[in-house]
């Protein structure tokens, strides 16, 4: 099915396998940034990240 | 370091609140009624209670009265605190308030009376858009001198999100907002045909970015950390989330035009953004949904944390939906149809909705120096607007569905399964019945949390709270060095790469466009919050300077907007020069004018799509020619009646006569209104003159001597229109009634009358005279 598929989608121009390509690696690279980000933990951000909860309400 | 006490403003945090619990009410229950009125036509009350003048009452109560309220209670709390300041001005404070007030009422009182621009969530005439404009400068230099007079150098999070919406709002509203007046209630927008439709979505869709979504981010950033008694799970999460959601969120505009007449590479590009947006879209959701993590246990007592879970959830499937729908061939299927209404009312029930229930629940007992009044019955409101929307949101998915197909099947030989409109209507009626009881629920918890709100106040005392901070001083310099860091440099480089777009296929400039969106974004992202050793990083010495972090957010949603619009305004300029069609007579002109008034497009488009099942049941597909003297466009976005493109001499002028009288006397099933008034109200051609001058000062070239001749030749149009009404139909009609008026219009849709070559030779002297001398001159010739 997914022959059928990816034959008929790509029926009109072979090329338009390259903005799915580029879409793939937007959002590869996106979670890959995103994973690196919630992986690191340094200091630099933590007195920012507590600053709502510094004030008494 | 010297300590100063300061006292928080709080008195208009309790104004804006106690403004957004009325408003709200009155924006829902109109809601309510308009859902009634699809579902039973009676409901319609004429002249000035009918579906098309009420919805945009509707959907402006609850955008800018509702949500714009509940944001600046949130934002004057949370900016106070965060910035350990008071705010600058309580002058300003209060200006801004009572001012956003009046705004709201001459909105409810000029949009049912028929003053309207008929531009959605932009209706209101120019005098109130004047106004927005002052009172949103009045907001905006309050809330800056205030972010200036800080005593916390480092900007949070959620300031950031205000700053964005800020800009972003005001450049947005002007934009769009362009018009020449005509009258002290009357203008045409600037901008024509699909120049107007697309700064109309441009500005549409990031009202809903920029309004009902980034000031809410910037809500939850504080108030979500505040309820769970934790930080935000992730910070550096958080500048991703910010920089890639504001850059992406305004090319996306097009989205809502996909399969029309605007230029392919606008669609396309609308659609690609739109599929980005899913990502930095989740990032933000994880991260507020996170920020819970640990406080799980409480989600069954709390109702807050129930509301801020349930909202950000509602988010997440909000921006699951919206790229979805933006593919083209989805699209296709959902475009104008209950689909559309469904994810709108996701986003704005479940994530506006419950957010700013969320945030009133937490703020009004510490406001009012007491508890929650009741905490089940925050709780019961959770459970009937939850049930509410889920009643909402499957009826519209299933009445878009079955909408979309039926409107879409064809037999064997090709034909339509279901070419009379009002078959596709009658299937779904009760859908929009359970649509009304659904809203009904809704709106019931609403009232519940008003009460309850109400007697929390009522049980405690307006509290005045004073603390004690170090006083910083910021000495900062301006910190224009950042404004060409490495970051700023990178995106430059992104956006080079960007423009290559204009040298490459059609399919290769979107491999080119996603990679430079890739550099721009995720490179100067993960540049920006890496530092060397010992060093601080690039963003956080941002965060501390409020004039190149402003400068660099303006420019973020700046590119986007200029890059779509620049082009489309630059061609359109060139149609004008070329095009052999004729602008409206002065008659079709008035009756177009009536249609507007009555708010016809809430219900008919006039765009038919390129497939076949469109062509079959309304004509040929719409070319971007037949809208370009259309100021404001007409194209629509919702079809609860057919497409009204190509009605022109379909039918005769006694069967629109007989329509708009009684529309089921035609079309049994139908729920439009009955619009017999129209024969009754009369038109002054008097000042048609007006409208033609203010036309031709947006460029429709219409000649001074139509212009002098206008008010002549509209009463004769309407005499021919009048006898024929009588001679088929013994109908007696006024020639100056807007009846008249409006079936001339739409007996002129999708006709193509085109200049001969005399009229050619004085349009171009027209246009060359235009050149020389503009508007003033034709006033010399007026008799």
């Amino acid at each position: 099915m997914m022959r059928e598929f990816s034959a008929e989608f790509f029926a009109r121009s072979p090329l338009l396998a390259l903005p799915v390509v580029a879409m793939g690696i937007f959002l590869t690279v996106f979670v890959l940034v995103l994973v690196v980000t919630l992986l690191r933990r340094d200091k630099e951000f933590e007195r920012a990240s507590h600053l709502p909860l510094d004030t008494e309400d | 370091m010297s300590r100063v006490s300061i006292t928080y403003d709080d008195v208009v945090t309790r104004r804006f609140i106690a403004a957004s619990m009325v408003w709200g009410i009155v924006g829902m229950l109109v809601g309510v009624i308009v859902a009634l009125q699809l579902a039973y036509w009676p409901a319609n009350v004429g002249p000035y209670g009918t579906f098309g003048r009420l919805r945009p009452l509707h959907t402006n109560a609850v955008i800018f009265a509702f949500v714009g309220n509940m944001i600046f209670a949130g934002v004057y709390y949370s900016s106070q605190r965060l910035l350990k300041v008071r705010m600058a001005s309580d002058f300003l404070s209060k200006l801004h308030f009572w001012g956003w007030q009046g705004i709201i009422v001459a909105a409810a009182l000029s949009l049912p009376l028929g003053f309207t621009q008929a531009k959605e969530y932009a209706e209101l005439e120019w005098p109130i858009d004047l106004a927005i404009a002052g009172i949103w400068v009045v907001f905006a230099v309050n809330f800056f001198w205030t972010v200036a007079k800080r005593n916390e150098r480092h900007l949070y999070v959620a300031l950031w999100f205000y700053i964005g919406t800020i800009v972003t709002v005001a450049m947005l509203h002007i934009v769009n907002s362009l018009s020449i007046p005509v009258s002290a209630l009357k203008s045409y927008s600037i901008f024509g045909g699909v120049q107007d439709a697309l700064v109309q979505w441009w500005y549409g869709h990031n009202a809903v970015a920029f309004f009902l979504t980034t000031p809410i981010l910037g809500i939850m950033y504080y108030f979500v950390p505040k309820a769970a008694n934790r930080p935000v799970f992730s910070y550096r999460l958080s500048i991703i989330h910010f920089w890639s959601l504001i850059f992406i969120y305004i090319w996306a505009g097009p989205h809502h035009l996909l399969n029309t007449a605007l230029p392919d590479w606008a669609q396309t590009l609308g659609m690609i953004f739109s599929l980005m947006l899913l990502a930095p879209s989740w990032g933000g959701m994880l991260n507020g949904l996170l920020t819970l993590r640990g406080a799980w246990d409480q989600l069954r007592q709390d109702p807050v944390l129930k509301f801020f879970a349930a909202g950000v959830t509602f988010y997440g499937m909000s921006t699951f939906e919206g790229p979805l729908l933006s593919i083209k061939g989805v699209s296709s299927l959902a475009h104008y149809t209950d689909w559309i209404i469904a994810h709108v009312h996701g986003g704005a029930l479940g994530w506006n909705g419950f957010m700013a229930a969320g945030t009133f629940y937490w703020l009004t007992p510490r406001l009012y120096g007491t508890k929650l009044y009741s905490r089940s019955l925050a709780n019961t409101h959770f459970y009937i607007g939850t049930f509410g929307i889920l009643l909402y949101l499957v009826s519209m998915w299933v009445s878009g569905v079955t909408q979309g197909l039926m409107w879409r099947a064809e037999n064997e030989q090709g034909a339509l399964l279901y070419p009379n409109f009002v078959e596709t209507l009658l299937a779904i009626k009760g859908l929009y019945w359970t649509r009304f009881v659904g809203g009904t629920f809704y709106l019931l918890g609403f009232v519940l949390q008003g009460y309850n709100l109400w007697k929390t106040a009522q049980q405690g005392a307006p509290q005045t709270v004073s603390v004690e901070v170090e006083q910083v001083s910021l000495g900062e310099g301006v910190g224009a060095g950042l404004l060409v860091g490495k970051p700023v440099v990178l995106s430059i480089m992104g956006l080079l790469l960007l423009s290559a777009l204009a040298f490459t296929n059609a399919v290769g400039s979107t491999a080119v466009m996603v990679l430079a969106v890739m550099i721009i974004l995720l490179g100067s992202i993960f540049v920006a919050s890496d530092k060397g050793h010992g060093k601080i990083s690039f963003h956080t010495l941002l965060e501390g300077r409020l004039m190149p972090f402003t400068v660099l957010s303006f420019l973020a949603v700046l590119i986007g907007g200029a890059a779509e619009i620049i082009p489309s305004v630059v061609t359109g300029a060139e149609a004008l020069g070329h095009t052999r069609r004729l602008p409206y007579t002065p008659l079709e002109l008035e009756g177009r004018d009536v249609f507007i008034r009555e708010g016809c497009y809430n219900c008919h488009s006039q765009m038919i799509r390129p497939f076949t099942w469109e062509t079959a049941r309304y004509g040929e597909v719409s070319e971007l020619e037949d809208s370009i003297f259309d100021h404001p466009f007409q194209w629509g976005s919702k079809r609860t009646g057919p497409d009204l493109a190509r009605v022109g001499g379909r039918y005769s002028n006694l069967w629109h006569y007989e329509h708009l009288v009684n529309p089921r006397e035609i079309s049994p099933g139908s729920n439009m209104p009955n619009y017999p008034h129209l024969a009754d109200e009369m038109l002054s051609f008097a000042e048609t003159a007006d409208k033609l001058r203010a036309m031709r000062a947006v460029g429709v070239p219409y000649t001074p001597e139509q212009i002098a001749e206008a008010a002549q030749a509209a009463e004769e149009s309407a005499r021919e229109v009048a006898a024929d009404l009588a001679e088929q139909g013994h109908v007696k009609v006024a020639p100056q009634s807007r009846m008249v008026a409006l079936i001339a219009y739409l007996q002129r849709l999708g006709k193509k009358p085109e200049l001969g070559a005399e009229e050619n030779e004085a349009l171009a002297a027209s246009a060359a005279e235009r050149v020389a001398t503009p508007v003033a001159h034709v006033e010399e010739v007026q008799p």
